[in-house]
């Protein structure tokens, strides 16, 4: 067990490493001079003396090695450097904005998860039913509709028809809703389908016979016998779905003005700031790793196999 | 056996279950009863119903199967089956614990043994978490399981195949049961542990004093237990009687090539094996005659046009069969 613990860790160390290798290189070979962009800022009329002093300035005429290595050791030091665009150190403002972005995935999480278990269940305890074929169908139209889309929807539906939400910005709980709902809804009809399946299933064993003729009712078997079985399926799951939606922010953020890493990060994609880019994207790389890493770790001890190995 | 003393009284039942491709049959016109703190066999080989016959009227049926029952079902002076009325499964676990085939999938792999147990306690006995563990641990101790508190916080997969089938008969008869139904419960584990095992039950039936239903397929197990044994074949009872009258002067034609086909010790080694030629009929299809007249030696013209009825041969003792049988094989010996 602890060696398992210990191997996925060293799993994710490596590839965070890998990561960062991927980080630098996608910024490195983003189209377009970088040093034409800084000089332009500097000045107006941009002359090849400029652009030189910017490449002396930067050092970006080095070996991309030595580009890269420069680069880890001051990310590792704590150094992330300035925005090349408003001249801020990068990482303070990204720990400012990680706090509306972790709000945004935490609140969209508990959507998601609020949807795949309550709409499983109750699928699963009237299989067939009108629940369920609801649930089923909904679930469908949910999967396949792009997130940007359903941000729109409800827009339209509570902010604009109803005028009950706020439609944008990051200004407590009541302009959390919308966008929870957009960032939550597909992963947790995707969640809800694939733990109904799974449910379905483990409702079809023999210890479910077993718990009948012992007298349970299906709703307690449902719950005490069937999800204990299944949680592995659903936090792995969840974990995925969980990861992804720093993807998500990325398109979610932006429509709801709301003030996070994402929305920094799509700013800063805009203007080719590459100092904010390669940042955002190895936070966004080290939380998805992390995210995955934390789900090994609950997959391991929610198996009771796992957890506690027969000693013959 | 008279049905005034019986606990289960089982009259008429005809089982037929449903499932997406087929049809089938599976017991009819089914009648029995068991008297307290008595055990009765039902034996026959895989496919005969056995198994039907005593899990779909408590509704314990593989899932995407549906049943039409019909008959009457008596358990304890009541009317619990038939005549509109289907009240049986509000006993299970209570009055009736049911023990299964296969002590590895029976059990939830996801949960401790203890909560597995403890969960009938709680539910039938009205007790408290810790009432119920203090219970469940008794449990444990009676069926046979050494150190039990601490086998308590244990799951399944900690515990040998042996231990697991104490722990399914331990929840089993977490509530006192009046009746046990014992579906094959030995055929899973090897023959040392099968011993244990069929001991144990005797144990537990005096103790408790329950009757059981012992379905099985396994001779050696009917004989070593069972106060009256019936015979089915192919949805049928065949023969029914006291275990004495069954074993030692079987009256069916089928009855008697079962108890030929198991090995003895005093057969020479190298003696051919005598088992039942051909196969049980297929349920899903209409029978005319008699379901074992094609595997019948001594059948006669009458058992290919109608179905021969249970008629008594001797006190409690009868069988379907048209040959007079008894005469039959004692001109033949």
């Amino acid at each position: 067990m602890l060696k398992l613990v210990y191997k996925r860790f060293i799993g994710a160390m490596m590839l965070i490493v890998i990561a960062s290798v991927f980080c630098f290189l996608l910024i490195a070979a983003f189209p377009g001079n970088v040093a034409l962009v800084i000089a332009e800022q500097r000045s107006a009329t941009v002359s090849i003396e400029i652009v030189h002093q910017v490449e002396e300035e930067y050092g970006l005429k080095d070996p991309i090695l030595v580009r890269y290595g420069r680069w880890l050791g001051d990310t590792l030091r704590g150094d992330l450097g300035r925005s090349l665009r408003t001249g801020e150190p990068v990482g303070p403002a990204l720990l400012r904005r990680a706090a509306p972005t972790f709000v945004l995935i935490l609140a969209g999480a508990t959507v998601a998860l609020t949807i795949g278990l309550g709409f499983s269940l109750l699928g699963a305890l009237w299989p067939g039913g009108m629940v369920d074929r609801g649930v089923r169908a909904l679930a469908l139209v949910g999967a396949s509709m792009p997130k940007f889309f359903i941000a729109a929807l409800l827009v339209y539906a509570f902010g604009v028809l109803l005028k009950v939400l706020p439609t944008y910005g990051f200004d407590g709980p009541s302009s959390w809703i919308l966008p929870a709902l957009a960032i939550g809804i597909v992963p947790g009809a995707l969640i809800s389908r694939v733990t109904r399946v799974a449910l379905e299933s483990a409702m079809s064993r023999p210890y479910v016979t077993t718990a009948l003729a012992k007298g349970m009712s299906r709703g307690r078997i449902l719950v005490r016998d069937a999800v204990p079985n299944v949680l592995p399926v659903v936090v792995n799951a969840f974990g995925i779905h969980f990861a992804f939606m720093v993807q998500a922010a990325i398109v979610i953020e932006p429509i709801f003005a709301w003030p996070g890493v994402a929305s920094y990060f799509v700013e800063a994609a805009r203007f080719r700031d590459y100092q904010v880019l390669q940042s955002s994207l190895l936070l966004f790389s080290m939380f998805f790793i992390l995210v995955n890493f934390v789900v090994d770790l609950i997959v391991l001890t929610i198996d009771p196999k796992q957890r506690r190995p027969r000693s013959a | 056996m008279s049905s005034s003393e019986a606990l289960l009284d089982v009259s008429n039942l005809d089982v037929t279950l449903h499932t997406e491709r087929a049809t089938v049959r599976a017991s009819r016109a089914v009648t029995y009863s068991v008297a307290a703190g008595r055990t009765l066999a039902i034996v026959g080989e895989s496919g005969s119903g056995k198994t039907i016959l005593n899990l779909a009227p408590l509704g314990l049926l593989p899932p995407g199967v549906t049943a039409d029952i019909t008959g009457e079902v008596r358990f304890d002076g009541k009317l619990v089956l038939g005549d509109g009325v289907n009240q049986i499964a509000s006993h299970r676990g209570k009055d009736i614990g049911v023990i299964f085939q296969d002590p590895l999938s029976a059990l939830n792999p996801a949960r401790r043994i203890g909560s597995q147990i403890m969960e009938v306690a709680e539910q039938h006995l009205g007790m408290t978490a810790r009432a119920a563990s203090a219970h469940a641990a008794e449990l444990l101790k009676m069926v046979g399981i050494p150190d039990p508190v601490a086998r308590l916080s244990q799951y399944p997969h900690e515990l040998s195949g042996g231990m697991r089938q104490r722990v399914v008969i331990a929840a089993a008869i977490a509530a006192e049961p009046k009746l046990l139904i014992a579906d094959e419960p030995t055929t899973a584990l090897d023959v040392t542990v099968q011993a244990q095992i069929i001991s144990l039950l005797r144990q537990l039936q005096k103790r408790i004093g329950m009757a059981i239903v012992l379905i099985s397929h396994d001779i050696g197990v009917v004989a070593g237990m069972a106060d009256a044994i019936a015979v089915m074949y192919a949805g049928a009872i065949v023969e029914i009687g006291s275990a004495d009258d069954v074993l030692v002067q079987p009256s069916h034609p089928y009855t008697r090539g079962l108890l030929a086909s198991v090995p003895r010790l005093d057969t020479p080694l190298g003696a051919p094996f005598r088992g039942l030629p051909g196969l049980p009929p297929d349920l899903s299809r209409p029978l005319k005659g008699c379901a074992f007249e094609e595997r019948c030696s001594v059948a006669l013209e009458a058992c290919g046009s109608a179905r021969p009825p249970l008629q008594p041969v001797a006190g409690t003792h009868a069988a379907a069969c048209f040959a007079n049988v008894r005469a039959a094989l004692a001109a033949t010996r």
